[in-house]
């Protein structure tokens, strides 16, 4: 009965209160942080992509194996345009523009490293859109 | 506003829907944070504090057994991670002298906190509340303002069932000399009450 007093005298005091804004701070870097983890856990490139490099890498292998790249035997004194043969039912109309180029000699290394710098742009461009995608919309 | 059951929201959480989380952080907060704010004794340090203690609840909420109940296990969270935050520095305390405690009982107060209206009551009891250590504070707030049982408290503070048992009956006993010291000091302006050390009247 007596403790009962006290007790009713301790619920009327006020008991402190964080500011406005206390839940939505938390919720703000609850958010953040599962984001991150998502991010974390998760595989950099999504099986579309995954998918994307292996159609690329099939198409490489069979132009590989399946092209004639006897035009590339004189690797190191260089390629002629005019000598490549692309195949005729899917880029005909690029024979039209190789002919502007038939007095071009070009460095088979340059077309290497050409061909290089290109594909890692490519790949770079494709990481960072796939980062900023999963990273930083909140 | 009104809850829900703590087990809804938890349920809900580990679904996947972190929003459910927003309520357990509103039905909570002004407890953690006032856990906070006694052991710290800074608002600023206690709301950074808080909000530490909730996303160190939601970072390890897969461990939360639901043997006890989701408070008992956040205020646990709070009072260790504000009783660490602490260690390195000794607050400053009020100590009675034992034998002007152990005489007291609530037969002291009651005829003058009658007296009192509601407001001044209220005042009354702020006042006592604030000198009193954190630890002891807390014990008092968690069984009189939250309805924590002995058991729960003892989970929260770590301490063993029968020391809180034994915390409470002084806590309360050091609670009616000081809220005496309060009534005879504020109301009746004759007695000593210097430094923060209390002498009950002769």
């Amino acid at each position: 009965m007596k403790d009962l007093l006290l007790r009713k005298i301790i619920r009327k005091i006020d008991i402190e209160k964080p500011s406005v804004d206390f839940t939505d701070n938390i919720m703000k870097k609850i958010d953040q942080e599962t984001i991150v983890e998502s991010v974390e856990s998760k595989s950099i490139l999504s099986l579309k992509y995954w998918i994307l490099i292996a159609a690329g890498f099939v198409l490489v292998v069979s132009l590989l194996f399946g092209y004639d790249w006897s035009f590339i035997k004189n690797i190191f004194t260089g390629i002629k345009i005019e000598t490549i043969n692309f195949p005729s039912l899917i880029l005909e109309s690029l024979n039209y523009v190789k002919s502007l180029f038939s007095g071009v000699e070009i460095s088979s290394i340059t077309v290497i490293v050409v061909l290089s710098v290109v594909m890692l742009i490519l790949v770079d461009r494709l990481l960072k859109r796939s980062f900023r995608t999963n990273l930083f919309i909140i | 506003m009104e809850f829900r059951k703590d087990n809804y929201y938890i349920d809900r959480l580990l679904k996947g829907d972190n929003n459910a989380y927003a309520s357990l952080v509103n039905k909570h907060k002004n407890l953690v944070f006032t856990i906070a704010v006694k052991i710290l004794k800074n608002r600023e340090d206690a709301e950074e504090l808080a909000q530490d203690v909730f996303i160190k609840a939601f970072e390890v909420l897969n461990t939360f057994k639901k043997e006890s109940k989701f408070s008992t296990w956040l205020y646990r969270i709070a009072f260790n991670m504000a009783v660490s935050k602490t260690r390195k520095k000794k607050l400053p305390t009020v100590n009675l002298e034992t034998e002007i405690i152990e005489n007291f009982s609530i037969d002291d107060i009651v005829p003058d906190m009658q007296e009192l209206s509601n407001e001044e009551q209220k005042n009354c009891i702020e006042k006592a509340l604030k000198v009193l250590p954190y630890e002891e504070n807390i014990i008092i707030t968690l069984f009189y303002y939250d309805d924590k049982s002995i058991e729960e408290i003892s989970e929260i503070t770590s301490l063993t069932v029968s020391n809180v048992k034994v915390k409470l009956h002084r806590i309360r006993k050091k609670l009616y000399s000081i809220i005496h010291q309060i009534i005879i000091k504020e109301f009746n302006n004759n007695i000593v009450y210097e430094n923060s050390v209390l002498h009950r009247p002769v």
